[in-house]
């Protein structure tokens, strides 16, 4: 049950293995997944806050999906400039993905995703993208507060790249 | 020395290196870059301070500066500072995600925004280097950290 976390980190980053492994301590706790329960009676699963925090991330990540899909199709000329991001949001959905085990409680139906109004304006959709990473952004910062070490960096990098999409899409160009 | 120190150890010595790194950019720098660099390493000069005084009050004792450190990259123009201040924060935003795997959730969520902030600071030097690198998809995490899943 877990994470797919394994970490062999190649020289020259700044990111010490240890730091790395350090983090994923968390790992032999972090198998709460899937939820269990003690004492008496039948075990009655219990939604640990790791798949919570993990569905709604995931539900974070189709919403961004879907707004960038929406912008590319009234702005078509965006795409050379928004498509690296586009791709980025779908790795992010494909690896929480491999974290969540379908069954696990909650049980998840996904939500519809609508679309957002895009607006006419170039410039005005590029900001609709941005307040829409910079929400996501926020959302996976405490995000890392209720979940385990190991799923907390997986989470904040997300957000680091969020916050990385934002400030592109914040400049002029 | 318990993890969380050795993180906190770790993000300090970064931001010791990169205020006196951030000199050496500034310096290479013109006009509204060099105020933007001015701003940052003031930022960083506090977020040194708060890693200090955090360490302190865990009882340990912060470690200090060294007395110069080697540019990894060299300035000869404006684009190589920019270049010089945008692999700064990229570093950062690798040694703050070693902090991001400590056990207190706080530090966690701490950590996690320092993240952002060297991310977007990042994006913005990136920018203002002319080149034309986008971001990782999961910046800070070794690319072998993604890999497939363990038995299957």
């Amino acid at each position: 049950m877990g994470y797919s976390l394994t970490v062999s980190v190649s020289g020259g980053r700044a990111l010490s293995r240890r730091a790395v492994l350090g983090g994923l301590g968390g790992m032999a706790s972090a198998n709460a997944l899937g939820g269990c329960s003690s004492g008496e009676g039948p075990p009655a699963p219990r939604p640990s806050p790791d798949v919570a925090v993990l569905v709604a991330a995931m539900t974070a990540e189709r919403g961004l999906i879907a707004v960038y899909e929406a912008v590319l199709r009234e702005h078509a000329g965006l795409a050379e400039r928004l498509n690296p991001m586009l791709a980025h949001h779908r790795e992010h959905l494909a690896v929480l993905g491999r974290h969540h085990v379908p069954g696990s409680t909650p049980e998840v139906t996904p939500a519809p995703v609508v679309p957002p109004a895009v607006p006419k304006e170039s410039s005005q959709a590029l900001e609709l993208l941005r307040d829409a990473e910079r929400r996501a952004a926020a959302a996976r910062a405490e995000d890392v507060r209720r979940v385990a070490p190991a799923m907390a960096q997986l989470l904040a990098s997300i957000g680091a790249g969020e916050a990385w999409h934002a400030a592109v899409l914040g400049e002029d160009r | 020395m318990t993890r969380v120190v050795e993180m906190l150890q770790a993000a300090l010595a970064a931001e010791h290196a990169t205020v006196y790194c951030y000199g050496a950019a500034g310096a290479g720098l013109r006009g509204s870059a060099q105020e933007t660099a001015r701003i940052v390493m003031n930022a960083h000069r506090a977020r040194r301070d708060e890693l200090a005084e955090t360490l302190t009050r865990r009882g340990a004792r912060p470690v200090a500066a060294e007395a110069a450190y080697r540019l990894p990259v060299r300035v000869t123009s404006e684009e190589t500072a920019a270049e010089l201040a945008a692999v700064l924060e990229e570093r950062l935003v690798a040694v703050y995600l070693g902090l991001v795997g400590v056990d207190d959730p706080e530090l966690r969520r701490y950590a996690a925004l320092a993240m952002q902030e060297a991310a977007g600071r990042a994006a913005g030097w990136r920018e203002a280097a002319g080149s034309a690198v986008t971001s990782p998809a999961f910046p800070g995490l070794p690319p072998s950290a993604l890999g497939p899943r363990p038995g299957r």
